[in-house]
């Protein structure tokens, strides 16, 4: 399907790369359906567009490159749910906040999760004090680069 | 809305098998142990507040590469 999206112009989506999320995103409940773009300039960073409201897109990141030691249990109801049969199946994303100004920043709080069989997901919610909705990228990347 | 009052160590039940546990309460807080199956997600209601507001923000983000100063 051809579709408009925020950043990158009308762009053609296989049907087999559609992400279904079929409760939305908190907040952004009214969205059911995302692909996922990039190209070269954007990467790493990949961008969450909603099919359901072309001008909604969300910035994600693969979370191990910024928080290598970044782990978290899916909670069992979230794994019936997306119907997860083995952790290689699973797909990790995390949301980042691009500000106008200002740094740009991380929640490590609220990953997304993807099966990639299936192609569904949802954001769940962890209670650990540990991660942050709203961390630094710049705080966690001298990390990185010590850990790799 | 249901409102119920409770002492410390008293408990509600909520159907067949969440009990939620007035622990203590100490001026303005209130410590609550919760027991629930592992299906029902438990959590601070404002947690998911500032997950909505997150996501509603990172959707207003400026399209732009991660800035060098931030990729070392």
């Amino acid at each position: 399907m051809r579709i408009a999206t925020a950043h990158f112009g009308e762009v053609e989506i296989d049907d087999n790369k559609v992400l279904f999320f079929e409760n939305g995103l908190p907040g952004l409940e009214d969205n059911k359906r995302f692909a996922l773009l990039s190209n070269e300039e954007s990467r790493p960073i990949n961008w969450f567009q909603s099919l359901d409201h072309w001008e909604i897109a969300l910035p994600v990141i693969d979370p191990f490159l910024v928080c290598p030691d970044y782990a978290f249990d899916i909670p069992q109801a979230d794994v019936d749910a997306l119907e997860i049969k083995q952790v290689e199946d699973v797909y990790v994303l995390n949301v980042l906040v691009i500000p106008r100004n200002g740094g740009i920043t991380i929640n490590l709080a609220a990953p997304i999760v993807i099966n990639v069989k299936n192609n569904r997901g949802k954001q769940i919610i962890l209670d650990d004090k540990k991660y942050s909705v709203r961390m630094p990228i710049s705080e966690l990347l001298p990390n990185a680069a010590e850990g790799g | 809305m249901l409102v119920l009052t409770r002492k410390s160590n008293e408990c509600i039940l909520v159907g067949d098998n969440i009990k939620v546990t007035v622990i203590g309460i100490e001026g303005d807080r209130v410590k609550l142990g919760i027991e629930a199956p592992q299906n029902i997600r438990v959590i601070r209601e404002e947690l998911l507040m500032e997950i909505e507001n997150e996501n509603r923000m990172a959707a207003r983000s400026e399209y732009r590469p991660l800035p060098r100063g931030e990729e070392r």
